[in-house]
């Protein structure tokens, strides 16, 4: 049953994507290579969706257009939301504030009000080198200067959506 | 084929999404993460168990493609809660994207930038949000603590971090 089918095939390559993010991250750390983490995992979740749209097709191979372009968006919406998630569960690991606090208060048992992890210069240094590993921004002569636009076009959109939500701060 | 369970997730999700805009413009629950929860996990949780109760003694759709709906559904709805907390406060590295794109095309300093932070803000509005989602609690002597929540959170991100062979993220 093509349902059946296209449902497995999606969630082996969720869970394949796992397995091959660790091997990929260790791998590289052991390489002692500088890169940045959320570029890989991000390419890594968009390469993933190839193959899963090659194994789809595969699947849909006698059944009609119809069925293949429904079946190919199903894959394709499914994975990609499974994977998502993973992404900020990997992210927040990277960059929340509010857990590398409590991680702080852990290690440290610091009280929440003067974890010294929380300095906003190492913050800001730690955004903007991660903001150069992706390309987003460049330091020219002392100057940082934008290179891509994608974060500004999402920050609109999350402020717009802010606003739809009556949340302000 | 796989129209009925793309059809169902995402109507399901459309749905829940339109009644979660609508509650938080009318009463903005304390507890966020729990309102989250219910809304996007258990109230539709039920809602699917209940409509394989009843699609098992009918023929209108397969139980298969309520499973795949049911998949599709959670995908973007763990998407979406993960994505959340993001509405909650200024995210640094957008607002520092946000000054440096005022500031082109010159460009602007890392003193620049420095001076649109604010420790206190910062700082203060984690801890809030920390206390009023029951990670962190007050001693006695007026201490802020790891609550019970707030320490199994942390063992978990630790843990997961080692799997990488990564250390503490930098925040």
């Amino acid at each position: 049953m093509l349902t059946a089918r296209v449902l497995v095939v999606t969630i082996i390559f969720f869970m394949a994507l796992i397995p091959l993010h660790v091997g990929c991250v260790r791998w590289l750390v052991h390489r002692r290579k500088a890169f940045s983490h959320q570029g890989l995992l991000m390419g890594l979740i968009l390469a993933l969706n190839v193959p899963l749209l090659g194994c789809v097709l595969a699947l849909c191979g006698t059944g009609n257009m119809s069925d293949l372009l429904t079946a190919g968006m199903y894959a394709a919406l499914t994975y990609t939301g499974l994977a998502y998630a993973y992404f900020h569960l990997f992210n927040m690991s990277e960059t929340a504030r509010r857990i590398k606090m409590i991680v702080g208060m852990r290690h440290n048992t610091a009280r929440a009000d003067d974890t010294p992890a929380y300095a906003v210069p190492d913050m800001i240094h730690a955004r903007l080198e991660r903001l150069m590993l992706l390309g987003h921004i460049e330091r020219i002569d002392g100057y940082y200067v934008l290179r891509n636009r994608f974060f500004v076009r999402v920050d609109a959109l999350m402020r717009a959506w802010k606003s739809l939500l009556g949340i302000g701060c | 084929m796989m129209g009925t369970p793309l059809l169902i997730g995402s109507a399901v999700f459309t749905a829940v999404l339109a009644a979660h805009v609508l509650i938080w413009r009318i009463a903005k629950p304390r507890s966020e993460i729990i309102a989250l929860a219910v809304m996007f996990i258990i109230a539709p949780g039920v809602l699917f168990l209940a409509g394989i109760g009843v699609l098992s003694n009918a023929s209108t759709v397969a139980p298969i493609d309520l499973v795949a709906a049911v998949v599709l559904y959670y995908a973007l709805a763990c998407a979406y809660i993960q994505t959340y907390p993001g509405f909650n406060c200024e995210i640094p590295t957008f607002k520092i994207v946000r000054v440096i794109a005022a500031s082109m095309p010159r460009g602007i300093t890392y003193e620049g930038i420095a001076q649109n932070f604010d420790a206190a803000e910062l700082q203060g509005s984690r801890t809030e949000l920390l206390g009023r989602d029951g990670l962190i609690e007050q001693t006695a002597d007026g201490q802020q603590v790891l609550g019970f929540k707030g320490r199994a959170l942390a063992d978990f991100f630790i843990a997961f971090r080692k799997m990488y062979g990564l250390g503490t993220g930098k925040g």
